[in-house]
């Protein structure tokens, strides 16, 4: 260990994740409009990867990915209320281990407040959503300190009551469904702080990576989830002006984003009828506001990471979990089907000793950021709870690039059916079902510029996304489908070998419930 | 083997031959555990829930008494009757039975990561079937001269009353 952090005592690592980000959506993917110049400014001198894609087409798979190295027929953490099986040594678990000090400022429920073990590792993590945030703590020597105190406690104990019953809102049940009542939908996004606070969240990001410098001593990795550019869109008045300048003088516009916004059901499935022009321009233009808002805010990470010490010592991704989709091809948001517009994903990473960027053509995953942050820190090999031990590099998009045969040669993505949204269509929405197959798995297989999309049980399409990345023109080529579908049943084999012993589990609310128990049987305070 | 009880919980319908209980052991969460200096080389009865709050200051041998989860449920329920706090349990049996069997699994896996922690599983079922047999285990576990007919004769059958 101390050899380890010899090497390590001067490097660290900041993951920042844009929660449902649109690759498209910025300057630096070819976006004409100024969306996102700060991070378009970064890019410009990053490790800049043109095709990355998610393993997951929402927050938990991918999550579950990106601190597994593993993809979702794997790491089986598909629905809301599942947990990472315990033999799963998340990346901050492994790090933290060998030393490395691990702190989460986290904006997402499903990763934050959710007891599924994606905190594991974690020496300190802050959730800035949820009924009752825990945020870093102020200075200790003023003269409120005892006030803080006090406080500190109350909130604890706040806490301690209010994540039971947040976590059992993961479950596809009637809790949920209540939820999701346009009459409820303002308590919990507002008041349970459901998109967290991104600007408090992105200034004390900013402020720890300060003091980092201060200190001048390394050894952190530091994650960052944002949620602005998830739904509800409420994105502040300068940039709905210069995104959707007609918005307040078109009520039809205004009428329809209230009705977007408390009608979280919606938020969840297909669409039941395509957008017409001004609700499809407004969300549109609303989406680039909240991105262009979450840009502003993020100068002040980017200012904070330009100073010599973390241009030499911090390596700095950006990425996003999945994308989202604007009612492309029916659908919204980001619970079916796998569009390039909701798994292709922006990631650009910027390393110390890189002074201009790199393009990266070739298609990657963001699973493999897993194998990239144990390669900066100085791991050759991975041990993995099932396989044998993974070659770190191999993985690595810091050393694939210059050893492009030992990198995987296709990339796979799913999108199970998430059974919260699956519950919703078949209590409203039965004929969605039918119509979307979205009761079914989808998975989708890449190699080159070829795409297989694999609807489990009812058909298998084919893409070039050279020459279609819209996806509007599915070809026939039963060989190459052949092929890529032999792919797809040695990744989904594997992962059913691997599934023989898992502890795969759902969420449980079992610590409070055998506490209260033992507390009425008097063994327990 | 001395072990430490305060004796502050009265023998009960329950347990009508009294607790092992030692009040202070639900100070653990809290932290409070300076008082484990004193008892070093004696027993004390902690439940499964409170372990994993044992500072890592002192090597322990854990000995992990197992009993049908069933029977374990059917006692508690008892209890609870007779307490008058059933009502505030009001979850199904079924969700109480996997919480508990989850509750195990994570302890055990957590007491398997600890190199300062002994263990050995012994069944409270087995040892009603094969007292001497079980306690001569346990003996050798702790590695001390104990006198296993006395810890034989403690075992009371007709304690046994929450059967499947």
């Amino acid at each position: 260990m101390k050899d380890f952090m010899g090497k390590n005592q001067h490097k660290n690592v900041l993951i920042v994740v844009l929660d449902t980000h649109r690759y498209d959506r910025m300057g630096a993917y070819g976006y004409p409009r100024p969306t996102t110049p700060n991070m378009d400014s970064l890019a410009s001198e990053s490790l800049f990867f043109e095709q990355a894609i998610a393993p997951g087409q929402w927050t938990i798979p991918s999550h579950a990915s990106l601190f597994t190295g593993e993809g979702p027929a794997v790491h089986r953490t598909l629905q809301a209320d599942d947990a990472l099986p315990k033999e799963f040594k998340t990346l901050a678990s492994r790090l933290s281990s060998e030393g490395i000090t691990t702190t989460g400022f986290c904006n997402n429920p499903l990763v934050g407040i959710l007891q599924n073990g994606f905190k594991r590792g974690f020496d300190h993590f802050y959730n800035y959503c949820g009924v009752v945030p825990s945020t870093p703590q102020k200075s200790k020597d003023d003269i409120w300190q005892p006030v803080r105190k006090l406080w500190t406690k109350y909130t604890q104990v706040l806490r301690k009551l209010s994540y039971p019953i947040q976590n059992a809102f993961a479950s596809p049940n009637e809790f949920f469904l209540g939820a999701l009542r346009p009459l409820f939908v303002p308590i919990w996004t507002r008041a349970a702080n459901f998109k967290g606070m991104t600007a408090r969240s992105i200034k004390e990001t900013a402020a720890f990576l300060e003091r980092i410098e201060q200190d001048q001593k390394g050894g952190h990795f530091i994650f960052l989830n944002l949620m602005e550019t998830h739904m509800p869109y409420a994105p502040p008045d300068p940039f709905i002006r210069e995104f959707a300048p007609y918005f307040y003088e078109t009520p039809e516009a205004q009428q329809f984003m209230r009705s977007f916004n408390r009608k979280a059901m919606q938020w969840l499935i297909p669409l039941e009828r395509p957008f017409n022009a001004v609700e499809s321009a407004t969300l549109s233009d609303i989406y680039d506001a909240e991105v262009a808002y979450q840009d502003h805010l993020l100068s002040q990470i980017i200012t904070a990471i330009d100073s010599s010490y973390h241009r030499d010592h911090t390596m700095v991704i950006f990425l996003a979990d999945h994308g989202e989709m604007l009612g492309e091809h029916g659908y919204m948001g980001h619970g079916f089907g796998l569009h390039e517009e909701l798994i292709r994903v922006p990631l650009f990473i910027r390393l110390p000793e890189l002074e201009k960027v790199r393009r990266v053509e070739h298609r990657v995953s963001i699973t493999q950021l897993f194998y990239t942050v144990m390669d900066y820190f100085g791991f050759d090999t991975a041990p993995m709870p099932y396989a044998e031990e993974v070659d770190v590099a191999c993985q690595s998009l810091l050393r694939m690039i210059s050893q492009k045969d030992c990198g995987p040669s296709h990339l796979i993505s799913e999108a199970y059916p998430p059974e919260n949204a699956i519950r919703i269509m078949n209590n409203h929405y039965p004929e969605l079902i039918k119509q979307f197959n979205a009761g079914h798995t989808h998975r989708a297989v890449y190699q080159r510029d070829e795409k297989m999309v694999a609807i489990e049980g009812i058909t298998k399409i084919l893409y070039n996304l050279a020459g279609d990345p819209d996806e509007a023109h599915p070809y026939q080529d039963e060989t190459r489908i052949r092929e890529l579908a032999r792919i797809l049943d040695g990744y989904l084999d594997l992962a059913a070998s691997q599934q023989k012993g898992s502890s795969h589990r759902k969420i449980s609310l079992q610590d409070d419930l055998i506490q209260q128990r033992l507390r009425d049987l008097g063994y327990l305070e | 083997m001395t072990l430490v009880i305060d004796g502050i919980r009265n023998p009960d319908d329950d347990n009508p031959k009294g607790y092992y209980e030692y009040e202070r052991v639900k100070k653990l969460p809290q932290g409070e555990a300076d008082w484990l200096k004193s008892y070093q080389g004696k027993g004390i009865k902690i439940i499964s829930a409170l372990l994993t709050h044992l500072p890592e200051d002192y090597r322990y041998q854990v000995i992990f008494m197992e009993r049908d989860i069933d029977e374990i449920l059917a006692s508690q329920q008892r209890m609870l009757e007779r307490s008058g706090k059933e009502e505030e349990n009001s979850v199904s049996e079924a969700v109480m039975r996997q919480s508990y069997i989850d509750h195990l699994d994570d302890v055990k896996s957590w007491l398997s990561e600890k190199e300062w922690i002994q263990t050995i599983y012994v069944s409270y079922n087995k040892i009603l079937q094969n007292s001497e047999n079980e306690m001569e285990k346990v003996a050798a576990f702790l590695n001390l001269e104990l006198d296993v007919q006395r810890m034989v004769e403690i075992v009371d059958p007709g304690l046994y009353r929450q059967r499947k």
